[in-house]
């Protein structure tokens, strides 16, 4: 059964367009990994879904009903829960208050503060401590309790790898399926391309807002995946896509977050850098400000992401 | 050749000028207005002239409040302390022998020097907290100026350096100051809001961080326009004494000047020099429409002022200008030809 | 004899100052505003208690039981209908509406009640005391205020650490977009706050009524009182804004104990060297 399905979406931070014409489904009990370098708009996508950040156009279905414009909390209420990037616990709320908190609108489920203290032994001594106090790895535990809390059907989750030491990263894993038996659907963003294909049942990776490839982790081909990351495949396309020589505004220069090889997402290879910056003459001369920008055709027109499904897809 | 370069030089081509076709004419027009007002006194009763007093001294403090929140995002409750100060400047500088429409001038300086320490209290609070913050500063020099006898104390004082003037000449040499005042105020804005400090000031209400990044010192550029302000408010205030001829530390600190001020602002719309101009006509209006009807006209300033805030933020001038693009005093850039994809930038590799 | 008196008396004069104050306190903490009418709504609560006592004949306590949650209603109501509003068109909207508000009630008193001074009439409640020594002797009226002052902070201390709404205020106070994630409604929460800021004021008013004659512009004295408060205790701590209520009032009596004409001067200068030497109060929010 699908529970999450996203049609046509666009999200817009002012003039850019974060995410665009972006299509998605997830099913009942799976786990979708999207992946996609800085700036890809993977966070942007999970705020929409959460309901923090409004949809500029398309629909949102959840469990069959539209929830395109229902607002957050509502949202939470019918089973989302997002686990911020960055995990945003609340400073001055003990770690057990924390907990709390995230049942304000607890659904009834398996999950409960007791619950979570035994998924993370450590938090049952600490619970009066404030959560300002406690280690990014700790912190992170945390802000998955607090989303568990309120038993959500489908849980976001948004770098939970972010800034922790590997061990930390590999013990959050090692709990995740453990989350997930009980049926939970996951929807997880990570740069670490690596760790989301171990654990991903479908793959879903975003260039500037665009999908560029899907698929499940085993019939993708490593170098695949590296090429849509980085946005090679993009490249690839016949740049003088439809209106791409109207783009003299240049209002839009999509290159803010450049894929270039900056970001560099551990294990996803190192002849990264080689890729990007390559680019041949970009045809459409168009105005924008940098010569690698490797938007193909204007923003909002749509026909670059869906080509690229086809090609890859 | 960069890419940076070849735009550069692009750049250099394309004419950017800050005044339309039509501001020659408004400038014409403007220094029109400016010629008939100053010829007033020799046509009109001091009833109409008295009147007018009042209004540009009104203009003059919302154009000073105007710039403060509109262009430096500083919401001040307490504009009143240099009202105040300003009036009892000049009571103090005419006790010391100088003359009261000379002392109108100074006042501004006088001004200028006491709002330079007080910023660096007030400007430890931010927003919200320093509108009432500067409310409080406010009192404390109404307070001072109470304990101090010499100048009337609780009870106020009459400037009295000016009754061996005949009464029309008087009255217009008040009118004049007042005038000059607020015409000086309002170019006074004009100009710094042209200068490299008026630019830093745009770049700071637009985004305030992005402005810092590019090397803007944001806290003085906001304490310059704070300082400015503070001088606008005490020349007012100078002119509030000059006119009514007595002062009282209850009226020349009350906060109903920045009421006043922030209804003017509010109604005629912040951040647009225009505004103040647009809205002291407004308050004006309602104030002569509703004189009969006890305080009624500041319950409907104060209701349009809430309305203006929340559900019209861009005042009147703002919704004219967004609907016709007029503007009185071009403070924008604007480019006479508009960059087109038919004119693409060379690009050389 | 006459110091230990001033000292006292200005502890319990803090307890009004933090009833005043709380309300101020908790709706900047929320949403990060201030409601420059506050004190306007304290001055509006207590000619609502007067006209109440009079049509019907209570005592001004009862009337003041009426009036608070009256009170409370109305800043649910603003809240949802204004101030939410202003929250999104920017930083200025909310100080400009809410300075219009105070102006608007101010005149509105003016034209109904007239400039005359009234007191809430509350028998011979006003003048008894407790006698301590021939120098020393507390009023009780006083000591009730002082007494509901710190009833009331406790309680809404305890409302904040112990209840579901009262934990996700806070929560929303730390991070608004990480509350509405975990499903507050940002709008129903801001409306609870602005409520209790409501009812507090009002009951703040009622009790300033009571002891001092009240007529329609003494608002603003008392949101600057307040404000002080909350900026000597520190942003953001309940309890720093008792202390920070008690520090303005000893300030003020310790003064007029120089000098009556000090009284006000000295509170001010208190507020301005806390500002100067130490901004970030005496008893800055607690992290723990
Ligand atoms: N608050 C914001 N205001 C303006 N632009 C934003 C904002 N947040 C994100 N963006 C822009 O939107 C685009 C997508 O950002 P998003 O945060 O969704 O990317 P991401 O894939 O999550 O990146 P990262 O891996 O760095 O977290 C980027 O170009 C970014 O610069
Ligand atoms: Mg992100």
């Amino acid at each position: 059964m699908t529970l999450l399905e996203i049609s046509d979406l666009y999200a817009y931070h002012g003039q850019l367009a974060a995410i665009s014409a972006l299509d998605l489904t997830v099913e009942e009990g799976q786990t979708l990994a999207v992946i996609g370098a800085n700036g890809a708009g993977k966070s942007t996508l999970l705020r929409t879904i959460a309901g923090v950040m409004p949809a500029g156009a398309g629909s949102i279905r959840f469990d069959g009903r539209d929830i395109t414009r229902l607002p957050a909390h509502h949202r939470v209420a019918a089973g989302i829960a997002l686990v911020p990037e960055g995990r945003r616990l609340f400073p001055s709320l003990s770690v057990e208050e924390n907990l709390l908190v995230g049942g304000y609108r607890r659904r009834p489920g398996p999950w409960n503060v007791d619950r979570v203290m035994e998924l993370f032994p450590w938090m049952a001594q600490r619970r009066r401590q404030s959560a300002a106090g406690l280690s990014g790895g700790e912190q992170q535990a945390v802000a998955i309790g607090r989303a568990l809390i309120s038993n959500p059907r489908l849980l976001l989750l948004d770098e939970v790898s972010l800034g922790l030491a590997p061990v930390v990263v590999r013990r959050i894993y090692q709990v995740l399926p453990e989350i997930l038996r009980a049926g939970t659907t996951a929807l997880l963003v990570e740069q670490d391309v690596a760790q989301a294909l171990r654990v991903a049942d479908h793959v879903h990776c975003l260039l500037e807002g665009r999908t560029v490839l899907r698929g499940r982790p085993g019939e993708l081909a490593r170098e695949q995946i590296e090429r849509a990351y980085f946005g090679v495949d993009a490249r690839r396309q016949p740049a003088a896509a439809p209106g791409g020589s109207g783009s003299a505004d240049a209002s839009d220069p999509a290159g803010a977050g450049d894929p270039a090889g900056a970001s560099d997402p551990a294990g996803a290879g190192d002849e990264s850098g080689a890729i990007p910056r390559q680019a041949g003459p970009n045809p459409a001369g168009s105005g924008a400000s940098e010569p690698s920008a490797s938007e193909p055709g204007p923003a909002g027109a749509g026909p670059a992401g869906k080509a690229d499904e086809e090609v890859t897809g | 050749m960069a890419i940076g370069d070849a735009l550069l030089a692009r750049a250099r081509d394309i004419p950017v000028r800050r005044a339309g076709r039509s501001t020659r004419w408004t400038t014409v027009g403007l220094g029109l207005v400016v010629v008939v007002l100053a010829y007033l006194p020799y046509v009109a009763y001091t009833t109409v002239t008295d009147r007018l007093v009042d209004f540009l001294m009104l203009l003059t403090m919302a154009t000073m409040w105007n710039l403060l929140a509109g262009y430096a995002g500083l919401v001040s409750v307490g504009q009143q302390a240099y009202v105040g100060l300003g009036a009892y400047a000049v009571l103090q500088l005419s006790d010391w022998g100088v003359q009261p429409y000379l002392g109108v001038l100074l006042a501004a300086a006088v001004c200028t020097v006491i709002a330079l320490p007080t910023s660096l209290l007030a400007f430890r609070l931010r927003g919200d907290y320093f509108a009432v913050g500067t409310w409080v500063i406010a009192e404390v020099y109404r307070l001072l100026i109470v304990r101090d006898g010499d100048l009337g104390g609780g009870s106020g004082r009459s400037l009295t350096t000016l009754s061996g003037l005949d009464h029309t000449l008087r009255e217009a040499l008040t009118y004049w100051v007042a005038l000059a005042v607020a015409v000086l105020a309002l170019l006074g804005c004009y100009l710094l809001l042209r200068s490299r400090l008026g630019l830093a000031l745009t770049s700071v209400r637009d985004n305030e961080t992005a402005a810092r990044s590019a090397g803007v010192d944001v806290r003085r550029a906001k304490r310059v326009v704070y300082l400015v302000s503070a001088a606008g408010c005490g020349s007012a205030g100078g002119v509030l004494l000059v006119s009514s001829l007595n002062v009282h530390p209850d009226t020349a600190f009350s906060v109903q000047w920045s009421a006043y001020m922030i209804f003017i602002a509010v109604i005629g719309g912040i951040g647009y020099l225009e505004g103040a101009i647009v809205g002291s006509i407004v308050f004006f209006a309602v104030q002569e429409i509703f004189a009969n009807y006890g305080s009624w006209y500041l319950i409907l300033l104060g209701a349009l002022a809430v309305i203006g805030a929340v559900w019209l933020p861009r005042g009147l001038w703002g919704e004219l200008r967004a609907r016709t693009g007029a503007q009185l005093f071009p403070l924008r850039y604007r480019v006479d030809t508009p960059v087109t994809a038919a004119t693409p930038v060379p690009v050389e590799r | 004899m006459a110091w230990v008196n001033a000292v006292v008396q200005g502890i319990l004069l803090g307890g009004l100052y933090a009833l005043f104050a709380c309300g101020l306190s908790i709706v900047f903490g929320v949403m990060r505003i201030v409601n420059l009418a506050h004190g306007d709504f304290a001055v509006l609560a207590a000619f609502l208690a007067y006209s109440v006592a009079d049509a019907t004949g209570l005592g001004p306590f009862w009337a003041g039981v009426i009036v608070i949650p009256v009170l409370a209603a109305v800043g649910y109501l603003l809240q949802r209908v204004l101030l939410q509003r202003s929250l999104g068109v920017g930083p200025l909207a909310t100080l400009l509406a809410t300075f219009g508000l105070s102006v608007i009630i101010q005149n509105v008193l003016l034209q109904t009640y007239s400039a005359d001074a009234r007191a809430l009439d509350i028998g011979r409640l006003a003048s008894a005391s407790l006698r301590i020594s021939g120098q020393l002797s507390i009023s009780y009226l006083a000591l009730i205020t002082f007494v509901l002052a710190v009833v009331v902070l406790v309680g809404l201390q305890l409302y904040l650490s112990r209840t579901r709404t009262g934990r996700m205020l806070r929560a929303s106070s730390d991070d608004p977009e990480a509350a509405r994630l975990v499903g507050a409604d940002s709008r129903h929460l801001y409306g609870i706050a602005t409520s209790i800021a409501f009812a507090t004021v009002a009951l703040a008013g009622v009790m300033f009524a009571m002891r001092s004659s009240f007529d329609p512009s003494i608002g603003p004295t008392r949101l600057i009182f307040a404000f002080e408060a909350v900026v000597i205790g520190g942003l953001g701590s309940l309890w720093g804004t008792l202390v920070g209520g008690m520090v303005l009032g000893l300030a003020q009596t310790v003064a007029g104990q120089f000098d009556p004409a000090l009284t006000l001067l000295a509170g001010h200068v208190i507020f301005l060297a806390v500002l100067a030497f130490r901004p970030q109060g005496l008893i800055p929010a607690r992290s723990t």
